[in-house]
């Protein structure tokens, strides 16, 4: 959170300053399997924030020492492109916020990817933030799960993430950066939609035990248009691959599983 | 009526074991697939090779070993192993393409192979492992559907790898590349016959 001195009026006329309602979300547009050489990609773009992640693997573990030979490990590497930034965030590499990004992010994915499946092997997750508005790691996150589904990676889940705050005592969803540096919390949260388990949760700022509560029911809430996203991404992707005028409903021919066989 | 299914969403008690888990009584599906709820039957459209015993595989032999004992590169992750019998005796050199079938699968990473056949002059092509089925077919439909209009010799391994070699091994792999993209769609028999028969 930046200084609460100079801070700008973040409400008004109870609508926030990009004329979102409280409780509403960015436009979200999500595209899958744009990137050909990677097991699975996806491109989101969520207001203004722009992201690509990209998976590889299961691959044999490199180094070495750092496989485990009974699960896959997963690496994940979040990262802001140099020109993503509006000030602060303006270089890229390794750094501490990137450091801690990337943890958090492959403690998300340990939690849903059916890891005991491929022991002694590495799942790549890349997550490159393109152009940065607020909530990048809640983007990269589900940016990254539909980037594992199209990988065909077992999961349990496809996760999303989206960040809830407080502004004054109003309770908004999907800070955008102005609101995120002046906002009276902003709490990124990860949430597996099957089971509403929580996988990531942190909080710069503090709420009270009812605000949370609130909060979370909002995220959840919210969290149906962002599932409602991921599946479109991945439907249109095979939907595109369909040849025309051969709709599914269409019964000519043999279908896939008739003419499948594990020969 | 096939609809496309993603992690996490509940299916049929009855949907096959691959591709699915089971969480407090209940079946979800573990992958991006084709569900079909009145046969149960669940296809992922992506992921990895996982060996299984009796499949044919086909390899490149990346290291010779003591005892005529050979490696051979399957996948990224999958190792395969030929182990000289005491009646058989296999000679391969490193680069040679090795048709062989899974004897048994040792860890994730490593397989023991059988019935190893030099598959000699060739393309070797990769598809994705999970369209594997589609390329051969039905009783072989498929791939000898291709064989016969190309007069390629063709062979498949359930890795994902391809071997290819004599007749018109151009329109072949453009086929087979075809059948990856529109693995999941109805009627590809018929196109792809369309398609080699130049029409």
């Amino acid at each position: 959170m930046a200084s609460s001195k100079n801070k700008p009026e973040l409400l008004k006329n109870g609508k926030r300053l990009d004329g979102r309602e409280l409780i509403q979300l960015r436009p979200i547009r999500l595209e899958a399997g744009v990137i050909k050489n990677a097991d699975g990609s996806a491109y989101l773009e969520w207001g203004n924030n722009r992201v690509i992640a990209a998976v590889y693997g299961p691959m044999e573990a490199q180094p070495k020492h750092t496989s485990d030979p009974t699960k896959a490990v997963i690496k994940c590497r979040y990262s802001m492109a140099p020109f993503s930034g509006l000030s602060d965030h303006g270089r890229s590499g390794p750094n501490r916020r990137a450091t801690e990004i990337s943890k958090v992010t492959r403690e998300v994915f340990e939690n849903v990817v059916m890891v005991n499946e491929f022991p002694g092997t590495e799942i790549n997750v890349y997550i490159e933030i393109l152009q940065s508005d607020g909530g990048t790691r809640a983007a990269g996150i589900t940016a990254a799960s539909v980037a594992l589904a199209n990988a065909g990676i077992p999961m349990k889940d496809l996760v999303y993430a989206v960040s809830a705050g407080k502004i004054g005592d109003k309770i908004v969803l999907d800070l955008n950066m102005i609101e995120d540096n002046y906002s009276d919390c902003d709490m990124p949260m990860a949430i597996s939609p099957k089971s509403g388990d929580i996988l990531l949760l942190q909080m710069d700022g503090n709420l009270s035990t009812s605000e949370l509560r609130t909060s979370i029911q909002h995220i959840i809430d919210a969290g149906k248009t962002i599932s409602a996203a991921q599946q479109d991404a991945l439907k249109r992707f095979y939907a595109s691959r369909q040849p025309e005028g051969e709709g599914e409903s269409e019964g000519k021919g043999a279908g896939m599983d008739q003419e499948a066989s594990t020969g | 009526m096939r609809e496309i299914i993603f992690p996490g969403q509940s299916v049929d008690r009855s949907a096959s074991r691959e591709g699915t888990y089971m969480e407090k009584g209940e079946v979800y599906s573990k992958v991006v697939g084709l569900y079909d709820s009145s046969t149960g039957s669940l296809i992922s459209l992506e992921g990895a090779w996982k060996p299984r015993e009796g499949e044919k595989v086909i390899g490149v032999v990346s290291e010779i070993g003591r005892k005529d004992t050979y490696r051979v590169n399957l996948s990224v992750n999958t190792e395969g192993v030929i182990i000289s019998g005491r009646y058989e005796r296999y000679r391969f050199r490193v680069g040679d393409v090795v048709e062989a079938s899974v004897a048994r699968v040792e860890s994730g990473s490593s397989v023991v192979l059988e019935r190893p056949k030099p598959l000699g002059f060739g393309v070797v092509m990769k598809i994705k492992p999970t369209k594997i089925p589609r390329v051969i077919g039905k009783g072989n439909t498929m791939v000898d559907q291709i064989s016969n209009l190309t007069k390629c010799r063709i062979s498949v391994g359930m890795n994902g790898i391809v071997w290819l070699s004599d007749g018109n091994l151009q329109l072949a792999m453009a086929a087979l590349r075809k059948i990856e993209e529109e693995a999941h769609t109805s009627g590809l028999t018929e196109r792809i016959k369309k398609m080699l028969s130049g029409e």
